[in-house]
């Protein structure tokens, strides 16, 4: 009887530990996962801020007269940008959720409306008016932003950033539907 | 001796065994059994019996105790079995894993090495000689300068590109099995060589090497450089070629002609995947005339990006040619084909030396 009861003691005192290992283990992975959770929401907020910034008036570039500040302001934005871009890189869990071909899009995007800001300065230098051709052009990428804004946040939206889980999969989905955006929408050749 | 008063003791024994006797009838047995030795021996027998039977007992299955002690047993054997496989899987993945890994790794060389020297050897039929070739491309030869540096050769040669040459690099074959070899010229043995720089510019290549110990009965040696690639800027009408790719797989006829330097080359069709873009072209002026020319092509994505490859990641030889490189990363669905190097491809030059100083 005495020999019993030891055992069940010993037991009782296994499962008790157990519990206890578990209880920290679970600890720990919250501790982890929540900050990763709140550091991809930042991370991608941030970008889709400067995201926006760059879209502004670009859709209707034809309405408000386009001027050398606007176009430097948009080349700050765009160094921004890339900036983000360069920090999110490094973020844990990159590689899987948002990779480097979907991030070289994105530079890519970018590249081409520096591109652009460098026609549309000549232009200006040369006639103090922006052609059509470049206005379209721009107008386009305003577009790519803006579906790329438009995408991340709504996905983004979805994710409980303080959830005690790392929802890497959810991550994934926000940085490949955002991407996709580029994909969906032809960008006008720069001359030749 | 065995009397009436043993046979009610044995009649009594049962029930004095399971206590179920009166006072007087137990103080009548253990009377008789202090005073009769045969009962009082039958008695330790049966009382000892009794003792192994309860004993017994006790680990009868059911018996907790038994039970842990089984099932401690167990899981010690199950722990055992379960180790010494995890073990041996582990081990055996291991070993198996670095083996093949190994075994591949040296078969995709030799796989390697063979089609480069079976390229090597193909470069050498059908290619003019070296010097012809230099000629062409406006590349001037300084003879190797063979001198003892200690126990060893030291030998010392140079390329020159020509101010009026359409070359604009030079650069020797980097494969490490194409090496510039060194033969004693009396024995046919090749010498160990220890050491070996190159140096690419604009302005040619110089190439330093060095033997290990040497004997001073090598007076004469053959030295064998490695195969050279002249790289020059396209020239003459620039080709374009425009096509669209939405990132599904396709292959498009291109059917273009490109004429350097009078040399003329067909660009035939063009792969384009998910994985890799290529290009399939051939040289139609033939290669026994003016050597054998790759071409390097790049991909504009007309959105700011030239995506291109290294001009010497491939020898191609033999034609159909083929220019491959990764699927470039950009959302453009409208892109225009250049081409971006003309290389020219000289095999290496053997020649005959006398080491500096000393007769022959």
């Amino acid at each position: 009887m005495e020999k019993k009861k030891r055992i069940l003691n010993l037991l009782v005192i296994l499962l008790l530990v157990s519990l206890l290992a578990n209880g920290v283990i679970l600890y720990s992975y919250i501790k982890i996962a929540s900050p990763l959770n709140t550091t991809w929401a930042n991370a991608t907020q941030k970008f889709v801020q400067y995201v926006h910034w760059v879209s502004l008036d670009v859709g209707g570039l034809s309405r408000p007269p386009v001027t050398k500040e606007m176009l430097q302001d948009k080349e700050r934005n765009l160094v921004l940008i890339e900036e983000e871009l360069e920090s999110i890189e490094i973020l844990p869990y990159a590689r899987e959720i948002a990779p480097y071909s979907s991030l070289q899009k994105i530079r890519v995007v970018a590249n081409y409306q520096r591109e652009i800001i460098n026609l549309m300065k000549t232009e200006l230098d040369e006639s103090d008016e922006v052609s059509q051709e470049n206005i379209e052009r721009m107008q386009v990428v305003g577009r790519v932003w803006e579906g790329l804004v438009a995408d991340l946040t709504r996905e983004e939206n979805k994710i409980n950033p303080f959830a005690p889980v790392f929802k890497k999969k959810e991550w994934q989905k926000v940085w490949d539907k955002g991407v996709s955006t580029i994909d969906e929408i032809e960008l006008i050749p720069l001359p030749e | 001796m065995k009397d009436k008063e043993c046979i009610m003791v044995e009649d009594l024994w049962p029930l004095y065994i399971d206590g179920e006797v009166s006072e007087e009838t137990k103080e009548f047995v253990d009377n008789h059994i202090k005073t009769c030795s045969f009962c009082r021996t039958r008695k330790t027998e049966d009382l000892t019996g009794i003792d192994n039977l309860l004993r017994d007992n006790e680990k009868l299955p059911g018996d907790p105790e038994r039970l842990i002690h089984r099932l401690k047993r167990r899981v010690q054997m199950i722990t055992t079995i379960f180790l010494l496989g995890l073990v041996l899987i582990a081990g055996g993945t291991w070993y198996y894993g670095a083996w093949t890994t190994e075994k591949e790794y040296r078969q995709q060389i030799e796989r390697e090495q063979e089609i480069y020297t079976e390229q090597l050897r193909a470069l050498e039929e059908v290619s003019p000689p070296a010097q012809e070739l230099f000629k062409r491309a406006g590349i001037t030869f300084s003879k190797p300068e063979v001198t003892r540096a200690g126990e060893g050769l030291a030998v010392k040669y140079r390329f020159s590109i020509n101010n009026s040459s359409g070359v604009e690099w030079l650069e020797e074959d980097r494969h490490w099995y194409n090496e510039d070899v060194l033969i004693d010229a009396q024995t046919g043995t090749p010498l160990k060589m220890i050491g070996g720089r190159g140096t690419g510019s604009k302005e040619g290549l110089e190439k330093r090497l060095e033997t290990a110990a040497v004997s001073n009965d090598v007076r004469k040696v053959i030295l064998k450089t490695k195969s050279l690639y002249a790289i020059m800027k396209p020239s003459g009408d620039p080709f374009r070629y425009k096509f669209a790719y939405d990132g599904s797989a396709k292959t498009l006829k291109v059917n273009e002609k490109y004429i350097f330097q009078g040399v003329e080359f067909s660009i035939d069709s063009l792969s384009l995947n998910e994985k890799e873009f290529a290009v399939k072209y051939r040289q139609l002026t033939p290669a026994s005339e003016v050597g054998v020319y790759q071409l390097n092509f790049e991909f504009d994505d007309r959105l700011g990006n030239v995506f291109s490859s290294d001009p010497m990641e491939n020898l191609v030889i033999k034609d159909p040619k083929e220019f491959a490189m990764n699927t470039p990363i950009s959302p453009s669905k409208n892109w225009l084909l250049k081409i971006n190097k003309v290389v020219q491809v000289i095999p290496g030059i053997k020649s005959e030396l006398t080491i500096e100083g000393e007769s022959q």
